[in-house]
C-alpha cells in the first residue's frame, strides 16, 4: 500500500524527480521497519513522508487541481490504520475477538467513505469558478480553527 | 487545512478530510461505558504442576465496548494467554478464563489486572486496574520416599521406630528373670521350663524421634529452571511430610538472610506450618554473621536427629552444621550439588579455577566425614532416596571401620 502511494507521486517532479523519488523510496523503508519493529511512531514517520512526498510533487505540478487528492488522502488512512492494526496485533499481543475487528473495520468504513466525501466537496468547491479575495481566504481559516476547535473539545471531552 | 491556506491549493483538505474523519468519529466514540469487572480463583492452594483456573467476569452496564484485559502473572504461573481482547454488549457478562500452571512452589501474587476500554479505532483508551490482588499458595511437590534415614536416638513419645532400649512393645528383644511386679502374660513359659525358673520377655518399644531439617537458604545456584533452593525445598517437604507420617516429631530450621524456625511437633498441623514456612523461603542477601547462638534452643532438641540440606557454599552454614556435629546430635548432610547447575569453563583458567573450586569442595565434604558426619552428593535430576540409602551406607561403613 505504502509503495503504491508512493509510486503515484512519481513522473511529476521534473528536475526534482530524485527528490521525490527518496521521500516515497525513505517511505517504504521507514514503514517497513515500522512493520518489523513492530514500531507505531515509525508508522507515523512513514506515513508523514509520503504527505511530504505528494505535496512536493503537487508542487511541482503546476496550478491546476489533482483531482487524484481525494483517492490519496483515503489512501494514506487506510495505510496508516493497516500498519496501527499490525503493530497493535504483533505478538505477544492477544488475538481480537472477531466482534472487535468487525467493528473496527465498519468505524474506518464510515471514516473513509465520510472523509473522502469532504475531500471531494471541497476539491469540487475549489474548481467552481468563483472570485477569490481576503473573504474566501478568511473563510477557509475560520473553516480551518472552527474544526481544530471541535478535534480539541471532543478530545477535552473524551479524556 | 492551514496547509491548503497556506499554500492556496485545495488539495491538502482533501488529503487530511478522511483523517480528520476518523479522528472525530474516534474520539465522538469514545468509550464511555462504565465496565464491572471481577476476578476470583477457583482455589488458593495447589501443588507443584497443579492447575488452577483465574476466572474473570466482565460486563457493561450501559454502552457497547472493546476491552482489552491484561492479567500479569509472575515467573511461577505459567499460561497460553494472559490477556484478551474482548467485546462488551450492554447488559451482557462476559466469563473469561485463565488456565494456570503452577510452575513454581511459593506465594504467587496475581496481577495487577488492567482492564483497557477503547474507541472502536483505537485512538481513546481508557485504564484501570482491578482492585484486589489474587493469591495462589504453590505447596512444593513431594517424592515418594520408600526409606527414610534412621535416627540415632529415639525419644520418650511412642511412634513407629523400633527402640534400641528394652521396654514394653511388640519387637522381641531378650528374655530376663521373673522380678516381683512383672505381669504374668509376658512369661515365657518354654525359656521358663528350660531353665527351671520364671522368665520373661522383653521387647523393644516403639518410639518416635525428633528431627529437625536445617534448610540453607543464605545463598543458591540455578539455572533456567530450577536452583539448589528448588531441590532443597522441595526435599525439605517430602521429607517432612514423610518423617510426619512415621510419628515423628519433626522441626524446621531456615537458615540464611532471614533465620525461621519451628520446633518440633507432630501431626498434620506441623505438616502445614512446615510448608507454610517454606513457601516464605527466599535468598536474602545478607552479610551478618549468624552462629548457633541465635537459634533458640528449643528448636534443637537433645538426641535429636538433624538433615541438612545445604549446597555448601556459604561459611556460616558449615560454622553452624560443624557446632551442631559437635553438641552430639545425629547430623546427615545432603550436599545439594551446586556443580550441576554450571558448566566447566572453556578457557584454561576458567577449567583451572574450576578444578579447584571441586577440589576444595571435596575437601570440605571429607573434613565433616572424618568427624563422622555422612555428607553425600545430591544431583539435580537424581532421586533424593538415593542419597538417603547413601548416608545410610556412610553409616555402616563408619560403624564398621571404628569396630
Amino acid at each position: 500500500m505504502t509503495g503504491g502511494l508512493a509510486a503515484a507521486s512519481w513522473g511529476s517532479g521534473g528536475l526534482y524527480e530524485p527528490v521525490v523519488a527518496i521521500l516515497g523510496g525513505s517511505a517504504m523503508v521507514v514503514m517497513a521497519a515500522a512493520l518489523l519493529a513492530p514500531s507505531q511512531a515509525l508508522a507515523v514517520a512513514a506515513i508523514g513522508l509520503l504527505i511530504a512526498e505528494y505535496l512536493l510533487s503537487l508542487t511541482l505540478a503546476g496550478s491546476g487541481i489533482d483531482p487524484g487528492a481525494v483517492i490519496y488522502g483515503g489512501g494514506l488512512l487506510l495505510a496508516g490504520e493497516m500498519a496501527a492494526l499490525s503493530v497493535d496485533r504483533a505478538p505477544p499481543a492477544p488475538k481480537p475477538e472477531a466482534a472487535v475487528s468487525s467493528r473496527r473495520l465498519i468505524a474506518l468504513g464510515v471514516a473513509l467513505l465520510a472523509g473522502m466525501a469532504a475531500g471531494g466537496a471541497g476539491l469540487a468547491t475549489a474548481a467552481l469558478p468563483m472570485p477569490g479575495g481576503i473573504a474566501v481566504t478568511m473563510v477557509g481559516v475560520s473553516a480551518a480553527v472552527g474544526i481544530l476547535a471541535l478535534i480539541t473539545r471532543l478530545a477535552r471531552s473524551s479524556l | 487545512m492551514l496547509l491548503a491556506v497556506a499554500l492556496g491549493r485545495p488539495e491538502p483538505v482533501a488529503l487530511a478530510a478522511p483523517m480528520l474523519a476518523a479522528l472525530v468519529l474516534g474520539l465522538g466514540r469514545a468509550p464511555r461505558a462504565v465496565i464491572t469487572a471481577t476476578a476470583a480463583l477457583d482455589g488458593e492452594r495447589r501443588v507443584e504442576g497443579g492447575e488452577s483456573i483465574l476466572s474473570l467476569e466482565l460486563s457493561s452496564a450501559s454502552a457497547p465496548a472493546s476491552v482489552a484485559v491484561e492479567v500479569a502473572l509472575p515467573s511461577g504461573l505459567r499460561t497460553k494467554t494472559a490477556s484478551f481482547q474482548v467485546a462488551l454488549a450492554p447488559g451482557v457478562t462476559r466469563h473469561l478464563e485463565v488456565r494456570l500452571i503452577c510452575a513454581r512452589w511459593g506465594v504467587q501474587r496475581i496481577g495487577p489486572i488492567q482492564v483497557t476500554i477503547r474507541d472502536p479505532l483505537g485512538l481513546v483508551s481508557r485504564r484501570f486496574e482491578l482492585a484486589h490482588r489474587l493469591k495462589v499458595r504453590v505447596y512444593p511437590r513431594s517424592e515418594t520416599l520408600r526409606t527414610l534415614l534412621r535416627p540415632r536416638h529415639t525419644q520418650a513419645q511412642a511412634g513407629n521406630l523400633v527402640s534400641p532400649l528394652r521396654g514394653e512393645g511388640i519387637e522381641f528383644a531378650d528374655i530376663r528373670p521373673f522380678l516381683p511386679g512383672d505381669r504374668v502374660r509376658r512369661i515365657n513359659w518354654r525359656a521358663s521350663a528350660r531353665r527351671d525358673s520364671l522368665q520373661v520377655n522383653v521387647q523393644h518399644p516403639e518410639r518416635s524421634a525428633d528431627v529437625v531439617i536445617f534448610l540453607d537458604s543464605f545463598v543458591e545456584v540455578r539455572d533456567q529452571d530450577s536452583s539448589t533452593l528448588d531441590l532443597g525445598v522441595r526435599a525439605a517437604a517430602s521429607l517432612a511430610s514423610q518423617l510426619l507420617a512415621r510419628r515423628d516429631r519433626v522441626g524446621l530450621i531456615g537458615f540464611g538472610g532471614t533465620l525461621r524456625w519451628l520446633v518440633p511437633g507432630a501431626g498434620t498441623r506441623q505438616l502445614y506450618k512446615i510448608l507454610d514456612s517454606l513457601l516464605d523461603t527466599d535468598v536474602l542477601p545478607s552479610d551478618a554473621w549468624k552462629g548457633l547462638e541465635v537459634l533458640p534452643p528449643r528448636t534443637l532438641p537433645a538426641r535429636s536427629q538433624v538433615i541438612a540440606l545445604t549446597p555448601l557454599l556459604d561459611g556460616r552454614t558449615l560454622s553452624v552444621l560443624s557446632d551442631i556435629g559437635g553438641r552430639g546430635h545425629d547430623l546427615a548432610i545432603i550436599e545439594i550439588s551446586p556443580v550441576s547447575f554450571r558448566t566447566e569453563p572453556a578457557d584454561g583458567v576458567g577449567r583451572l579455577a574450576w578444578r579447584l573450586w571441586r577440589l576444595r569442595r571435596e575437601g570440605l565434604r571429607y573434613r565433616f566425614q572424618s568427624l563422622g558426619v555422612p555428607v553425600v552428593t545430591w544431583n539435580a535430576g537424581a532421586p533424593l532416596e538415593a542419597a538417603l540409602r547413601e548416608v545410610e551406607a556412610f553409616r555402616r561403613y563408619a560403624r564398621a571401620a571404628r569396630a
